[in-house]
């Protein structure tokens, strides 16, 4: 998920307005959001969750859509809160990027601008401080999630440390005539499951990892879901275009019938 | 269900009852060991303990199921839908594999009067087996390699007491036979337990997630309860896996009946038995050979 500029959750800003999540484009936009390992559960049934190679670590992240721009996702999951893992439910707010996920300190708020919202919103707090409803659901949310994603940290690197990650290569040629490519994730090799080189993890983190695992080599299956609306996406997007193209092409005749008539 | 030696059969062709007819019958079907992942997206799994040794399949049963596999008039709608199903009314009978077809495989007599058998040619004109058989032969003996493969993993399930019976107790459901896993005592165990249980291969844990991420698919009175487990001080047990349940993502399962990867297949049609290899799939974990 993409963030455009986090600010300090302090002071004057304060003051300024945020709405439902689904407001703003980031949110609605999103395909790869990260998520703790107690959110797999409730996505591996319907999304791929996969590992993010980032600078410094390893992600844990579920794959909502296999296209960046807004579209690909599935029917109805960008009009409700109940699709959203916890970082896009809680958007603006955010776990400071500098401490990472803690529960209990201060959150930093994203800048952008709710480009489609369907009320008025709330402040962030009242004049006299007190943090309106919202804020409170959002910040409580956070610091609810903050133990399970330093958890899912954890397990991630002790995987890349064990060197048991390989790549997942989500390349399409040629679908609808476009290529798709979600460049970047990674899957927990083969031979790990084969041989007892993740008994160590077990011991360290149990039924948490031990879950997170299962659930993460269940979900990728849910792939072809994503390639099949990402495939009709792009197909309505030609159709649409070639709609466009056929009525210019029209335009210049009804001109000149006009044209004619006068 | 009665399984009858193929060899015993003197004709060339074999009429063949479609299976979608008969899935009530059927009530579990074996799963291949590559399978199980893409299964659990859409039947029950259970194991069976009836055998001589602990079997891991799918249920089929209309009665257990939290949603209709077949749609009038008989068109699959289960998504996924299993080698074994694909490959019905066959299965290896022969204790010792000799590579012919006729010779190691039997086959399941089911007959209703009703629908109509599609014939099944399984002589050439020389009398041996068509290549449509060896397909067939060849899938069901890589489901019987899985069972195999599978047979430590689930024993060490059952010595660890962590199945439990689907359906109330003392009902004709229960006594059926069709376990899966306890969730909540799973749960509580311990790290040590689980490094044990991980000390060879992952697959234990993995049969564990999916036979209770597979719940899902059973209707919602018979799915194990949740029963709880007292935790050693210290120990926090782990809640229950949710999978999605209550959490309103239960609604847009409509895609379970489109995805293009796996089209509702049915036995004799040759487009089926193509590998399910999509590169959209997780490149080590097909279907069965």
């Amino acid at each position: 998920m993409d963030y455009d500029d986090p600010i300090p959750l302090a002071g004057d800003v304060l003051k300024q307005r945020i709405f439902s999540p689904l407001a703003y484009a980031n949110v609605r936009r999103a395909n790869l959001v990260a998520i703790a390992a107690s959110e797999a559960s409730r996505y591996a049934g319907h999304y791929p969750i996969a590992w993010r190679k980032t600078d410094s670590a390893y992600q844990l992240v579920v794959v909502r859509s296999l296209l960046s721009d807004g579209r690909g996702h599935a029917p109805g999951t960008q009009t409700t809160l109940n699709f959203l893992p916890v970082l896009a439910r809680c958007y603006p707010f955010l776990y400071d990027p500098a401490t990472g996920p803690q529960a209990g300190r201060a959150k930093c708020l994203d800048t952008a601008i709710a480009d489609e919202p369907n009320d008025i919103g709330s402040p962030i707090a009242f004049a006299d401080g007190r943090p309106a409803k919202a804020t409170v659901q959002r910040i409580t949310l956070l610091d609810a999630t903050a133990p399970s994603f330093i958890q899912t940290a954890a397990i991630s690197k002790f995987l890349a440390q064990a060197d048991l990650y390989e790549e997942w290569p989500l390349h399409f040629e040629n679908i609808e005539g476009e290529t798709i490519d979600v460049p970047g994730l990674w899957i927990v090799r083969q031979t790990a499951v084969d041989t007892g080189i993740l008994a160590p993890l077990m011991r360290a983190h149990g039924i948490v990892a031990a879950d997170v695992i299962g659930l993460h080599r269940l979900s990728l299956y849910r792939a072809g879901m994503l390639l099949a609306q990402a495939r009709a996406a792009l197909q309505a997007s030609r159709r649409a275009l070639e709609q466009q193209a056929a009525e210019d092409a029209a335009m210049p005749a009804t001109d000149l019938a006009m044209g004619a008539a006068s | 269900m009665e399984f009858i030696p193929l060899s015993s059969w003197s004709g060339d062709e074999l009429p063949l009852e479609p299976a979608l007819a008969h899935l009530d019958r059927i009530g579990w079907l074996p799963l291949g060991e590559g399978e199980l992942l893409l299964a659990a997206h859409y039947l029950p799994l259970a194991v069976r303990l009836d055998g001589p040794r602990p079997q891991l399949g799918a249920i089929v049963r209309r009665d257990m199921l939290a949603r209709d596999l077949v749609a009038p008039p008989g068109r699959w709608v289960g998504g996924y839908s299993p080698m074994s199903l694909r490959c019905f009314p066959f299965r290896i009978g022969a204790r010792k594999l000799t590579d012919d077809p006729i010779a190691d495989l039997e086959f399941a007599q089911l007959k209703d009067g009703v629908s109509k058998p599609k014939p099944l040619r399984i002589r050439d004109e020389n009398g041996a087996s068509t290549a449509e058989l060896k397909v067939i032969y060849e899938n069901v003996k890589g489901i019987l390699v899985g069972q195999h493969r599978m047979q430590p993993a689930l024993d060490t399930l059952l010595a660890a007491e962590l199945l439990v019976a689907i359906g109330a107790p003392e009902t004709e459901l229960h006594a059926a036979g069709y376990f899966t896993i306890d969730r909540r005592r799973f749960a509580a165990s311990s790290n040590h337990a689980l490094a044990a249980m991980a000390r060879n291969s992952f697959s234990t844990i993995e049969l564990a997630t999916v036979l209770n991420f597979s719940q899902v698919h059973l209707r919602a009175e018979i799915r194990p309860a949740a029963t709880p487990v007292p935790t050693a001080p210290g120990e926090q047990a782990a809640p229950p896996i949710e999978t999605g349940l209550q959490s309103g993502l239960e609604t847009i399962t409509p895609w379970l009946d489109t995805s293009e990867l796996f089209p509702g297949a049915w036995a004799a049609d040759p487009s089926i038995w193509r590998a399910i290899a999509d590169p959209a799939l997780p490149a080590k974990a097909g279907a069965e050979p």
